[in-house]
């Protein structure tokens, strides 16, 4: 379903070397399939996922999806696909202060014209689902970091995408919270057959994927237990 | 993160016939390099304000806000002049006061520092940065709104700022063109390390931010660290916002 072709984005700053981010990354990922890939801060994760989500157009290579190049998408079409077919959870929780956590969670279908009435119902189970039923009506302040964190993770998914990325999802969250949320992340994805590619340095997050490859230097390997633990340790 | 641009404490207010209306009480905000943050609030609530604040396009009442650490209140008019020439992008979808086309409207930032040819090469690649290459010999008038929008951001970008200050980019926006326009913001402050604040009166336009403060009533709030005991009865202080659904001009067509 996603396939990345030896995709290439080196970044200069200011007349320094360049910054190998990400550098000849091939990966495949299946409909129903958990990715995960280990690496430390600055090892380039956050841009292959940026890559996937045409936020970032690569040097070269080509980020293939369903047998389209997104790569080769206009900012236009990239802006489409964002909405349409991917679900981005991210690192940082950004729900708006002062706002249900219903309506936190249907904005991105508000977003898309949805009405808010109809937003609010078709992102409702899914709240259930992620064990929020009874604090549809808090506010993010009143809330802990776990249940904003699966707040996001309701709003990614209230658009029924194809492809969800996600990143650092347990970043913010102790050991406890981290898998209630990966154990709710990868339960509803796999329900829903969806193709999953989730960046970490928590190895807990190995025992919920399919597959776990390693990112170091903008390079990607094979996992090896030993080394995810070496970069949950630099990171 | 040190930050790059610090508002703390600070008050603004006007007179409006006989009453002081305060705009801002006691605001404080910090942004890093890289960091898109917005904030959230109503027209009217002070947004404008707060941005040109953070530019001291106005002074505030209180408070102190800093650059790069340093108070801007100490600058000299000649010092502020080229901190804004130089590090501080602002971008407005006023457009250009004459009937200029595209690539000169977006060059004209750097003309007088760079040279023509120099300004001109900037300003392509600005423009190609916004993906409205081929918008160069257009004017004005003859844009959409979503691409005015986009040369607006060319035209702050152009200087190669440090911080963007974005003023309602996504206003009468149709679904596609506002994530076009809230991508290329991330994409600015993850790819280029710009730190941006960006105002928005529309929440769906809020997703890409790497943060998201509100402003209203003056005050402007933060999602605070999570509180050390959590009630699981329903809050009852106060009514949740909900969102008050704009009609977007596709909805509308």
């Amino acid at each position: 379903m996603l396939e990345l072709r030896e995709v290439v984005k080196h970044y200069r700053i200011g007349e320094g070397e360049p910054i190998r981010a990400v550098d000849g990354v091939s990966l495949t990922v299946k409909e129903g399939e958990l990715v995960a890939l280990y690496g430390p801060s600055g090892s380039g994760k956050s841009t292959l996922l940026l890559l996937i989500a045409a936020l970032l157009r690569p040097d070269s290579g080509a980020v293939v999806l369903d047998g389209r190049d997104i790569s080769g998408l206009s900012d236009q079409q990239a802006a489409r696909y964002r909405l349409r077919e991917l679900g981005f959870v991210r690192q940082t929780l950004n729900l708006t202060p002062g706002v249900s956590a219903l309506d936190n969670a249907a904005l991105k279908l508000m977003g898309m014209d949805v009405r808010a009435r109809q937003a609010r119902e078709r992102v409702t189970p899914l709240m259930d689902e992620l064990g929020l039923s009874d604090r549809l009506r808090h506010r993010p302040d009143q809330l802990s970091m776990g249940e904003r964190q699966r707040v996001m993770i309701a709003r990614a998914l209230s658009t029924e995408p194809k492809l969800v990325l996600a990143d650092e999802p347990t970043g913010s969250l102790d050991s406890r919270r981290g898998k209630e949320v990966l154990e709710l992340l990868t339960g509803i994805c796999r329900a829903r057959r969806l193709a999953v590619v989730l960046v970490t340095h928590d190895p807990q997050a190995a025992a919920y994927a399919d597959r776990v490859h390693t990112l170091r230097d903008g390079q990607l390997s094979d996992y090896a237990p030993e080394r995810a633990l070496a970069c949950a340790d630099a990171g | 993160m040190n930050p790059l641009l610090s508002l703390e404490a600070v008050g603004k207010s006007y007179l409006r016939g006989p009453h002081r209306l305060r705009v801002l009480k006691d605001v404080a905000l910090d942004v890093a390099a890289g960091q898109l943050i917005a904030v959230w609030g109503k027209r009217g609530a002070g947004k404008t304000t707060l941005l040109k604040i953070a530019a001291r396009l106005e002074k505030p009442d209180q408070g102190v806000v800093r650059f790069d650490g340093v108070d801007l209140a100490t600058l000299r008019e000649a010092e502020h002049t080229r901190l804004m020439l130089e590090k501080i992008g602002w971008v407005r979808r006023a457009g250009p006061k004459s009937d200029l086309e595209m690539l000169d409207y977006v060059a004209l930032p750097r003309l007088a520092e760079r040279g023509r040819r120099q300004a001109y090469a900037l300003a392509r690649e600005a423009l190609e940065r916004v993906g409205m290459a081929e918008c160069a010999g257009q004017r004005w008038g003859s844009l959409s709104d979503g691409e005015r929008s986009l040369v607006a951001i060319a035209h702050g970008i152009v200087r190669a700022p440090k911080l963007l200050l974005v003023d309602d980019p996504t206003a009468n926006l149709d679904v596609i063109e506002r994530e076009q326009v809230n991508g290329l913001l991330r994409s600015l402050a993850d790819e280029e390390g710009i730190a941006v604040l960006m105002t928005v009166p529309d929440m769906p336009a809020l997703m890409h931010a790497h943060h998201i403060a509100s402003l209203s009533g003056g005050r402007l709030a933060v999602p605070p660290p999570e509180p050390p005991e959590l009630s699981h009865e329903p809050p009852r202080d106060e009514e949740p916002g909900r969102v008050i659904q704009l009609r977007s001009r596709e909805q509308s067509a």
